[in-house]
């Protein structure tokens, strides 16, 4: 067979879940999402989630930790509409959960990740590429910690220990 | 950072290259779709361009051609109306039956005109 007529197959470039995430500076439960959603999967398999043995309150370090009130200040909200605005992508923040008289602790770094990529409007009016990932990356992780009832970090699907995106601020 | 505590046996696994098509494919079909900001500013750009154009005198304001067009067919019904009326003062030995004759014939006029209309307006 002359290399003219030869036909080459890709090898597919496989990947596991967490390192698909780590690629796109996403967390798992993102990717989760999108293969219910349709992606592709090659070969399904076991993926969690599993538990997390956590040293702290933040995985981002002991100055990371505020209050909803504070959360409200950073946002230039009423705190109200910082609990209203859980699902749309805060709540992907919630490091403990509060109630019963004890306040709910939210991420700095998680706050001010969600709170740059909403506002970006780089692309025509609109969020850019990376920023409209960032958001839904962030309500995928909301949805998540609000239907587990537990704060972030506490199962694989909701922990990164890769670098995750931080929009620029421009 | 946190540790790990349990390992994956058999975890899924994505093909890279499909991933990126699919995610492209849904990015496309995210862009395309025409929101409410898409929509406010096209309508914001034809009502920019009906401004221009009545600016430099190529269109006019329908409510004014509507008005002026009223007045010229209201003149214009009131002047045929009058024909019998006159031509009998021009011409005073034109028959009665004459008359009737005429002033029959430019109601039906008008009122084939006015049916016309009627209709036009209707299907529009």
């Amino acid at each position: 067979m002359s290399s003219a007529t030869r036909s080459f197959r890709r090898t597919p470039d496989l990947v596991t879940q967490r390192q698909l995430a780590e690629r796109l500076s996403v967390h798992e439960v993102t990717v989760v999402k999108w293969a219910s959603q349709g992606m592709p999967v090659a070969v399904r398999g076991d993926d969690g989630p599993y538990a997390v043995v956590r040293h702290g309150l933040s995985p981002f370090g002991k100055h990371d930790a505020m209050t909803r009130p504070q959360v409200a200040q950073l946002l230039g909200l009423h705190a109200d509409s910082v609990t209203r605005q859980l699902r749309e992508g805060v709540g992907c923040a919630l490091l403990k959960f509060g109630g019963h008289g004890k306040a709910s602790v939210f991420s700095r770094l998680l706050v001010s990740r969600w709170a740059h990529a909403a506002r970006c409007r780089r692309s025509n009016g609109g969020p850019c590429y990376q920023c409209r990932l960032v958001v839904e990356d962030a309500r995928a992780v909301a949805e998540h910690l609000l239907e587990a009832g537990h704060g972030y970090g506490h199962c694989t699907f909701c922990v990164a220990s890769w670098n995750l995106c931080l929009p620029c601020q421009s | 950072m946190p540790k790990l505590t349990v390992g994956v046996d058999e975890p899924s696994q994505h093909d890279l290259e499909s991933v990126r098509i699919w995610l492209e494919q849904r990015n496309g079909n995210q862009t395309g779709q025409v929101t409410p900001l898409t929509r406010h500013r096209e309508a914001q750009a034809a009502l920019a361009e009906l401004q221009l154009g009545e600016r430099r005198g190529e269109l006019v304001r329908a409510a004014d051609v509507e008005r002026v067009w009223t007045e010229t067919v209201i003149t214009l019904r009131t002047k045929l109306l009058a024909v019998p009326s006159k031509l009998k003062l021009q011409e005073p030995d034109v028959p009665h039956r004459m008359l009737a004759a005429v002033d029959t014939l430019i109601n039906a006029a008008l009122e084939e005109i006015a049916d016309a209309g009627a209709v036009d307006r209707a299907s529009a």
